[in-house]
Parts: C-alpha cells; sequence; structure tokens
C-alpha cells in the first residue's frame, strides 16, 4: 500500500493536469440532471487501399453478401453498424506528392494539395491545403467540441514507418492553422495547414490522457490538499497574465495580437481551473491501467521497395499497439474527456510485414505497400492473368482482411461500452474506415470506405452501397457526417468558406447513407 | 513513393520571374502571416527591423535554464520537452513545433517546462537554494531567479508580484519548498522569461529606437550562444558597457572564444545547411547498396568537420566551396576511393584523420554529404540540386507555380528533362536560374561519386550556362560551378542568414543586393568576421518604431 507522503506528493505533481477531474465533474453533474449524450467521432484508416475483385460484396442496398474481406464484420455481429461504401470518387489535385502521401491528405482534408514539404527525403510528402474533417467537425458541431482542449488532437498510428522522413503517410489529422515552409515541389516557400502528428507511445497518450486522474481517491485529506494546489497554480497563471498585459502597455501595436493569443491560451487553462475550484473533485469513471512502457509504434524511415520480404512476422506487434490505442480512446469516450480522434493502424506507406499472409508461403512475411509495389496494375475487377500477381492481390487481400477484423473485434468493444451517460458508445459515434487509394497502383478511384456506428445519430448501416456508375465524389462522405452531426444546419451556407466545399462544387449528402433519427 | 515529375515550374506572377526578390530562413515575415516574397530594392540600405518582442524557442529556453540551474538540468529537462537535440533548425523559430507565437500547443509546452522546474526545484529543495525551510531565504532565491531568468534587474513592482506566489502559498500554510514550487513556476511561466524584449527604453522619442544594454546583451547572446547571457555579460550590460562597438565587439570575441559559442555557431551553420538531415536521410538500397547509416555518419562528419573549419576563421567563407581539406575515416575514403589512412595521418578515437581530398574534389558541393542530401532516394535531381543552390548560396528563395507538363519522354533523364526544359520558351526564363545549378552538378551521383553516364546509360553532360547575375559563364562539373559560387554573393547569401538568426522574428522581409555588401564589406570574409558585421550592423541594436 502507498503511503499518505507519496499519494501526496503524486497528487500534487498531477494538479496540473487536473482537467480530467474536472471534466469528470462536470460530466457527472451533466448525466444527473438528464442532458443527452454527446455524439463522438473516431477517424480510423487502413492503408494502400484494396483489391476490388476481393473486397467489393455481391448483390446490393440492405440484401448483400460480404465478401471475404469484409466477412469479419458479420463474425462480430456488426452487420447492422457498417455501410460498405464503393466507387467513391476523387478529382482532387495535387502539385507533386505521392500516390499514398498525397492520398493521406486528400482523404481527409479533401482539398487539393499545394505541394509537397522540403525534408530531406523523397520531394513526394504532400501538405494539406485545407483542414481535416476531425478538425471540421470539431470547430462546427458544437456538441463536438473538445470537452478538455488541453488535451490537444487525440491521434494516434500503430506504426509509423515511412519511406523517408514524410509526414503526410503518417498523419489523418491536419488543423485550420497553417503555416509557411520550405517545399521541394514546386519550390519555393508555401502554405500548409498544420499537420497534428499522431501519438506512437500508447503510455504517452495514457499520461495525456489520465495524468490529471487523483491518485488515492477524493479522501477528505486528498481534497484540501488539491484545492490549495489548485489556487496556487492559479495563482500562478494569474500572475502570467498580469505580466502579459504589462507587457501589452509597452509593446507596440503590431505585437499585441501577439500577447493575446498567448494570453488566450493561459485563460482558457484558467477557466478550467476555476470551474474545477469551484466545483471541487468529483468521483471518477474507470480510469484504465497503464500500458507496458515498450509498447510503441515503430518509426523513422526505409526503403524497401527493392527488398519487400521481410526477416520476421510483425503484425501482432502491430496489434498490441493499436489495441492499447484504441482501449485508451474508448476510455477517453467514456469518460468524456474527447470526443473526436484519429486511429491509424499504419501509415500510408505500410512497412509491416505481415507472415503467413502469401499464399503458398506459410512460413515468409512480407511488407505491405513494398509488395503492393510489384502489382502496380489498375482495374483489379477480376483477377489478373499471371500467377504471381493473383498470389500478390490475394496477400493484399489477406491483409485487408486482417486490418478488418482487428477493426471489427475493437468496434465490437466499442458497441459493449456506455459512455459516463450510460449511453452506448458506438451507437453515438460515427467511426468512418478509410484509406488513401483505391488499388495497388496508386489510382484515386474508385474508393472504398465503410461508415461504422452511429446509429443514434441516423447513420444507416447494414447496407452496400456502389457508386460505381455515378460521379460520386468522396467529400460526399463527410458532408453526409456533417449533415448526421448538425441535422437541422444549413450546410451549404454554413461551411460555404470551408476548403472542402469550396473545391467540391456541388456536394450533396449522401441519402441513402443517413435518416434523420426519430 | 511517386512517379517522375515530367513538367516545368514556372514563378508565380506575383514575384515576378527573373525577379531577384530573396527570402530565406529567417528572414521572411515572422510575425504569423505567410510570409511572401515581393520585389526587393537592390539598391537600397540594409532597412531597420521593427520593435517587437522575440519568442524564444525551446532550446534556447532549455539552454538558458541550463545556464540557470545547470546543465543537468537543462538535459533532464529537454528529455522531459522532447526536443530534437540533433536537429535544430535555423534559425530556431523555424523548427515545425516553434513560431512566433505562443498558441495553445506551445502554451501546453511552456507550462509543462514551468510545472517541471517548479517540481524539480522543491524535490531538490537544499541543494539548489541552499536554504533550510526558511521563507525569507525562499523569497530572496525566487526575487534572484527571477532577476537572472527575466536577463535584466526587476522593477520593485515586478519583484513584489513574483513574491506574491510565495506569501500566497505561505499564508495557505504550505511547506516553504511547495511555496517555492509556485514561485518558480511563475518564473519560468513569465513572459519576460518567454519572450527577448526588443522594445528600447520606453523614455526614448523618435522614430528610431536604440535597444536598452540588457536588451542588446540578450540579442548578443542567443545569436552568439543560443542561451540567456553569463554573468560576465550581465555585468557589462548592468554597468552600461555595451553601448560602443568596441565593447560590442570584445563580447562577442570573448563568448564566441569559448567551447560554448563555438559550438553554438558550428550548430547554427550546420543547421543552415541542412547537415543534419543526414541523420535520417533515406536512400534507395537497390539503387545504392553501399549506403548504410555507418556511411551517413561518416558524410556528416565530413561535413561539420568543413564547416568547423569556418567557424575557427582561418580562412574565408568562399574556401568552404573550394577547400581539398577533410576530415575522413576508413568508411567514407572507401567511398571515395582514396587509401586511408594516408601515410602520416593522426586517427581520433573515432578513427577520423584530417586528409587532402584529390584536385577533382574540392569544397562543399563536392562532398558526398552535400550530394546525398540533395537528392532524390533513387537518384540525382537536377531541380532540388538547383533549388538548394540558389536558396543556401544566393540566398534565392523564389516562389513557383507548376507550369502544365511538356512533351517530354517519361523515361528521359533527369538531366535530358531539364535540357528540355531550358528549350522550352515558356521554362526557360525560370528554370534557366535554378536547372543551371543541377546540370552543372550532373557528374556527381546521389552519394557524391562521379559519374561520367547516368542510369538511362547516357552520357553525363554536366555543363551549364550560369545565370546572368553571376555573370553568364560557362561551367562545366561541380569543381568549376564550385568556383563560379565562391566569390561575394556566397558571403552576402551567408550574412544575411545569419542576420536573420540574428534578429528572430524581428527580421526584416528581404535585403537587397546594397544591404549584403553592407554585411560583407564588399569583400570576402571569414564567417567570425560575417558574425561581428551582423553585430556590428546598425539592424543589429536599432530598431524602427
Amino acid at each position: 500500500m502507498r503511503s499518505y507522503r507519496f499519494r501526496r506528493r503524486s497528487f500534487l505533481a498531477s494538479v496540473g493536469g487536473a482537467f480530467g477531474l474536472s471534466s469528470l465533474l462536470s460530466n457527472l453533474e451533466a448525466a444527473a440532471q438528464g442532458t443527452p449524450p454527446p455524439p463522438r467521432f473516431l477517424l480510423a484508416f487502413w492503408p494502400c487501399g484494396t483489391v476490388p475483385y476481393l473486397f467489393r460484396p455481391t448483390g446490393e442496398g440492405r440484401s448483400y453478401v460480404p465478401s471475404s474481406i469484409l466477412e469479419p464484420f458479420e463474425e462480430a455481429g456488426l452487420r447492422e453498424e457498417v455501410a460498405v461504401l464503393y466507387g467513391l470518387r476523387d478529382a482532387l489535385t495535387v502539385v507533386g506528392g505521392g500516390g499514398s502521401e498525397a492520398g493521406v491528405v486528400l482523404r481527409t482534408t479533401c482539398a487539393p494539395s499545394p505541394g509537397t514539404r522540403s525534408n530531406g527525403g523523397e520531394a513526394d510528402d504532400s501538405v494539406a491545403g485545407g483542414p481535416s474533417i476531425d478538425q471540421i467537425l470539431s470547430k462546427w458541431v458544437p456538441e463536438l467540441a473538445p470537452p478538455v482542449p488541453e488535451l490537444g488532437a487525440l491521434n494516434t498510428i500503430g506504426d509509423a514507418r515511412v519511406d523517408s522522413n514524410e509526414i503526410s503517410a503518417q498523419c489523418l489529422s491536419y488543423s485550420y492553422e497553417q503555416r509557411s515552409i520550405e517545399s521541394i515541389n514546386p519550390g519555393g516557400m508555401i502554405t500548409e495547414n498544420v499537420p497534428l502528428m499522431p501519438e506512437r507511445s500508447p503510455l504517452k497518450l495514457y499520461t495525456r490522457l489520465f495524468s490529471g486522474m487523483m491518485p488515492g481517491g477524493s479522501s477528505g485529506a486528498n481534497r484540501l490538499e488539491l484545492a490549495k494546489a489548485l489556487q496556487l497554480r492559479k495563482s500562478v497563471l494569474d500572475y502570467s497574465l498580469g505580466e502579459l498585459d504589462r507587457l501589452r502597455e509597452l509593446a507596440p501595436a503590431s505585437e499585441r495580437d501577439k500577447l493575446e493569443i498567448h494570453a488566450q491560451a493561459i485563460r482558457r487553462v484558467e477557466q478550467d481551473l476555476a470551474g474545477l475550484i469551484a466545483g471541487g473533485p468529483g468521483a471518477g469513471c474507470t480510469v484504465p491501467a497503464p500500458p507496458a512502457a515498450q509498447l510503441e509504434a515503430p518509426g523513422g524511415s526505409g526503403f524497401f521497395y527493392g527488398s519487400p520480404l521481410a526477416e520476421a512476422d510483425e503484425s501482432e506487434a502491430l496489434l498490441q499497439v493499436g489495441r492499447a490505442h484504441f482501449s485508451l480512446l474508448r476510455a477517453a469516450f467514456e469518460c468524456d474527456l474527447a470526443r473526436v480522434a484519429t486511429f491509424q493502424w499504419c501509415s500510408a506507406t505500410a512497412q509491416c510485414a505481415f507472415g503467413g499472409l502469401y499464399p503458398g508461403e506459410p512460413d515468409a512475411a512480407y511488407r505491405h505497400h513494398p509488395l503492393s509495389h510489384r502489382l502496380l496494375v489498375g482495374n483489379l475487377q477480376s483477377p489478373p492473368s499471371s500467377e504471381e500477381a493473383r498470389n500478390i492481390a490475394e496477400f493484399l487481400g489477406n491483409v485487408h482482411t486482417w486490418y478488418n477484423r482487428h477493426t471489427a473485434a475493437l468496434l465490437a468493444e466499442l458497441k459493449s461500452a456506455t459512455d459516463v451517460y450510460g449511453a452506448p458508445l458506438l451507437d453515438h459515434t460515427i467511426v468512418p474506415l478509410v484509406t488513401e487509394v483505391a488499388t495497388p497502383d496508386h489510382a484515386r478511384s474508385p474508393l472504398p470506405a465503410l461508415v461504422c456506428g452511429g446509429r443514434a445519430l441516423g447513420i444507416q448501416g447494414g447496407q452496400y452501397l456502389d457508386f460505381s456508375g455515378d460521379v460520386r465524389p468522396f467529400a460526399d462522405v463527410w458532408l453526409t457526417l456533417l449533415q448526421a452531426y448538425m441535422p437541422d444546419a444549413d450546410l451549404p451556407q454554413l461551411l460555404a468558406d470551408e476548403t472542402f466545399m469550396i473545391h467540391g462544387q456541388g456536394l450533396s449528402p449522401i441519402g441513402e447513407l443517413w435518416q434523420r433519427p426519430a | 513513393m511517386k512517379a517522375a515529375v515530367v513538367g516545368c515550374l514556372m514563378l508565380a506572377s506575383v514575384v515576378g520571374c527573373g525577379s531577384t526578390s530573396r527570402r530565406g530562413p529567417g528572414v521572411g515575415d515572422q510575425t504569423g502571416g505567410a510570409g511572401g516574397a515581393g520585389a526587393v530594392d537592390e539598391t537600397a540600405s540594409c532597412s531597420r527591423p521593427p520593435a517587437v518582442l522575440v519568442r524564444l524557442s525551446f532550446p534556447e529556453l532549455v539552454d538558458s535554464v541550463g545556464g540557470l540551474l545547470g546543465d543537468e538540468v537543462r538535459d533532464d529537462l529537454a528529455a522531459e520537452l522532447m526536443l530534437d537535440e540533433d536537429n535544430r533548425a535555423f534559425p530556431p523559430l523555424e523548427a515545425p513545433d516553434e513560431g512566433p507565437r505562443v498558441d495553445d500547443a506551445r502554451f501546453e509546452r511552456s507550462d509543462r517546462l514551468a510545472q517541471w522546474l517548479g517540481r524539480y526545484v522543491r524535490d531538490n529543495f537544499a541543494s539548489v537554494t541552499g536554504c533550510d525551510a526558511d521563507h525569507d531565504c525562499v523569497r530572496d532565491f525566487v526575487a534572484d531567479l527571477g532577476d537572472r531568468a527575466f536577463r535584466r534587474p526587476l522593477s520593485s513592482a515586478e519583484e513584489q508580484a513574483l513574491l506574491l506566489m510565495v506569501d500566497r502559498a505561505e499564508a495557505l500554510g504550505v511547506a516553504p519548498q511547495y511555496a517555492l514550487e509556485y514561485g518558480v513556476q511563475a518564473v519560468f511561466s513569465s513572459p519576460h522569461f518567454l519572450y527577448r524584449s526588443e522594445l528600447g527604453a520606453p523614455e526614448e522619442a523618435g522614430e528610431e529606437l536604440r535597444l536598452t544594454d540588457h536588451e542588446v546583451a540578450s540579442a548578443l547572446s542567443f545569436f552568439a550562444t543560443g542561451r540567456a547571457p553569463d554573468d560576465t555579460l550581465r555585468a557589462a550590460a548592468d554597468a552600461g558597457e555595451l553601448g560602443s562597438p568596441k565593447q560590442l565587439r570584445a563580447q562577442l570575441q570573448r563568448l564566441l572564444g569559448e567551447p560554448l559559442g563555438r559550438r553554438h555557431l558550428e550548430r547554427m551553420v550546420q543547421s543552415y545547411f541542412r547537415v543534419p538531415r543526414l541523420q535520417t536521410l533515406v536512400l534507395d538500397p537497390a539503387v545504392y547498396p553501399t549506403w548504410s547509416r555507418a556511411l551517413a555518419s561518416s558524410m556528416r562528419v565530413e561535413l561539420e568537420a568543413l564547416l568547423a573549419m569556418a567557424v575557427t576563421g582561418t580562412s574565408t567563407v568562399g574556401s568552404l566551396l573550394t577547400t581539398r581539406k577533410a576530415r575522413a575515416d576508413a568508411t567514407l575514403s572507401a567511398h571515395y576511393g582514396l587509401e586511408f589512412p594516408p601515410p602520416g595521418a593522426q586517427l581520433d578515437a573515432q578513427g577520423f584523420a584530417e586528409i587532402e581530398l584529390p584536385e577533382s574534389r574540392a569544397g562543399l558541393l563536392t562532398r558526398a554529404g552535400w550530394s546525398a542530401l540533395h537528392s532524390r532516394p533513387d537518384g540525382p535531381d537536377v531541380i532540388s540540386r538547383g533549388l538548394a543552390v540558389r536558396a543556401l548560396m544566393l540566398c534565392d528563395y523564389r516562389g513557383f507555380v507548376e507550369h502544365p507538363p511538356i512533351d517530354v519522354m517519361p523515361a528521359s533523364s533527369g538531366a535530358q528533362r531539364a535540357r528540355a526544359r531550358l528549350a522550352d520558351e515558356a521554362c526557360r526564363d525560370c528554370h534557366a536560374g535554378i536547372d543551371a545549378f543541377g546540370l552543372a552538378l550532373e557528374d556527381l551521383d546521389g552519394v557524391g561519386l562521379f559519374r561520367t553516364r547516368d542510369s538511362d546509360g547516357s552520357p553525363i553532360d554536366a555543363s551549364a550556362t550560369l545565370p546572368d547575375e553571376l555573370g553568364g559563364a560557362q561551367v562545366r562539373g561541380a569543381m568549376e560551378l564550385s568556383h563560379a559560387l565562391s566569390g561575394e554573393a556566397f558571403a552576402g547569401c551567408l550574412a544575411q542568414g545569419l542576420l536573420g538568426y540574428a534578429l528572430g522574428s524581428s527580421s526584416p522581409a528581404q535585403q537587397g543586393e546594397s544591404c549584403r555588401q553592407e554585411l560583407t564589406g564588399g569583400g570576402d570574409a571569414t564567417l567570425p568576421e560575417l558574425v561581428e558585421r551582423v553585430v556590428q550592423s546598425p539592424m543589429f541594436a536599432v530598431r524602427k518604431r
């Protein structure tokens, strides 16, 4: 048993992150007052597109028969929670970017990419030309605004390895904030929407999310110490604000914006603290056990296109990091510390090696994206003629099935979980599952996608929607989700200045995918 | 991975093709806007930067903490903030996670810094403060820490505001070390610690204002050492002894003569030339089977040694592009095809020795690390190399827009595509000023080995016509290009870069040719001389309102 002294010191050390307590307290109060549970959004990603002839279901609408790649969702009892989409199009322009690298920023921002970053590697690291959907939703949907802004964007990745220093391949989330960066293509300085990099370490994510939780519970002694610590912490913030005010009087007008932005950042934290001081510490929701410190997504660069055969199977390690990240995101949703997050199994230039998935080679492990480069043929609506190409296609299909099996297991956990308001999580969480390219040859269309969960928000699962014969831009999926979160909003007017709306030109929600909840 | 770009790039109309507008790291609009490359008056003298508050980068803050509380604390704090120690930006605020403003993310980080230091001092109360659970002693420690952290004497009101933290804690019945924790937090979360002031004395009148001696001391110290002023410099500022060029020069010489200053200047020029990127550089092993982390590391050491020579001031900056002196180990020598160790060479503990490169290989552009840094993973790239030379050696950061592809066979080599661009009227106007440099470097492959044939088997033609601003001369190969670039324009560009670094976020948008000449003195100079000219320039200590 830990001593009181240890608890007290740990506790004081954690006060800087006491937002968890504050948030929990307000949640519990809201739940007690019968406030409806909030919606949530989790953007999930699998890499390298799909093999269409192995992915596409037969039949259509609600009577579709899933393909082997989609079977894991049936087996997990999620058929009614999953809408399968195919044939979405992407006609956005990019300056320079690589097939996979540009694909990620196009998918999540649905905005043209203005160029590629100068990063010492290949000239293919596309930058974002607009904010990503998670940030758009956080901005426009009041219920999706971060309940604890200090946590920042919650983005995770299970394997962050890329070809050569690319950010785009490993980042789904892009802020509204813009900055000027040195480009390699088209050259000179260009403007990008700032990438919000994913967390690789589950333990670091855990610390971010839960270090503010009170160790030792809400004993009387702890409460007293907390109250004092909060008062002193607030004094420090008050002091900083006072000094900023003093400095503002001395600084020229051109510097006052700079100081005001600084002051706003302090005020946001102070406001939260003030609420906590007024309310006092509350009881807790379940804080998960910390993940093992050694669990961490691998990172760095490597070029394996000449030799996609790996020395060992790496999928188990990927699975462990992915599961750990997902369980923390689920806990953050349960405790209402966050309402928007992204979950990326692997970077788009997926280097993870999967063992036993190549036909006839049970002991061999191949790297996903490097091997997909051996199948740079388009279409793939039917099996390719050569045996080697068919084998590679089957390997890629098996990898996609692997991703779906484990994603389905995680979604099943979400389905059985409830939030702090007592509401089933998956019903109130929309989980689009997307990829960056259509096929291994990096074609941008026709894209596959899944939209999972969100039944309480009107998402219509249990059906297959094939847009192959239509011209249905991928951005329509994002617009549909925006409508699900804001059923009464005039979206064309509200979002008229959003980059994805400007470049989408004439977007319209997918009627079959959403119906106004009763 | 992506398909090769087949097309040309054209200068954006806002810039104007062939203009000499220049914008580089540290010389752009750092006030938070996107910046831009407007036309520059090349004949104008250096313009005075505006009065501003310069946000200090996290490495600068952490290094300053090292000066206040010791380098062990510095190292632990750097780990806590996950600083990328090997890969600092030029100038510091250009790093991806930096910027001129304290927004939410940067506040979260600086708040973490302040809280961590508060806890550190609390947990090491006796050894750090020398106090014995005595509130008065704690108050004295906080006041003294504030004085040193803010890099100037505190006003009475400022001291009272800081000590209020300690007094409030005491009133709540908190033990002295916990009261100290919040006092220390206040010091390190104060804007006076997080920003460097360039506002001058409040009572000064007129269109131009001179920075106070303490502001000058800070500007000098962060430029020359990357951290807050040491006790000697601080004492000189306290005594008002930084007002004359002679006094400023003496302090600069002193700082650059110390290991901290030399190391900082070395890291500064390494960052300028992107050398740390070698650490994470990726090349395709199928194209370069000899490429390895060990080779990359040897290349990095070679470039760092080359730049360190410039830092000593024993040769002019122009010699960076012409010298054959090098530092190599067995790995790099084997890569170059040289005998190692050469007769009489003294090896250091890491197995490196001074060597003389053959006549065919002289200066930065011919070093393997440079070629590797400015190539694609699967081969050399004319445009990348051309842009790198323009940006880093001529300070020309042009804005470009993509031009529709021209009719070039996709399978043709980079050099063939470049020559096709030069033959095309729409492309030539701009690409002549870019591709010329890349074409002249065509005799070096992606790992800096000389080559006579391209990847498709065609003979290498490394001839190029340099742009008019370099006299329009014909050059062939990296050696001739190096000599053509080693003149005053290169020194002026370096000086402009150093000026941008010195000014932090307060730098003027662009400087013209006349300004660069002012900084270089119209002749060839050593790197320490350029640093001194920047410090002695009126732009260093004078601001416009």
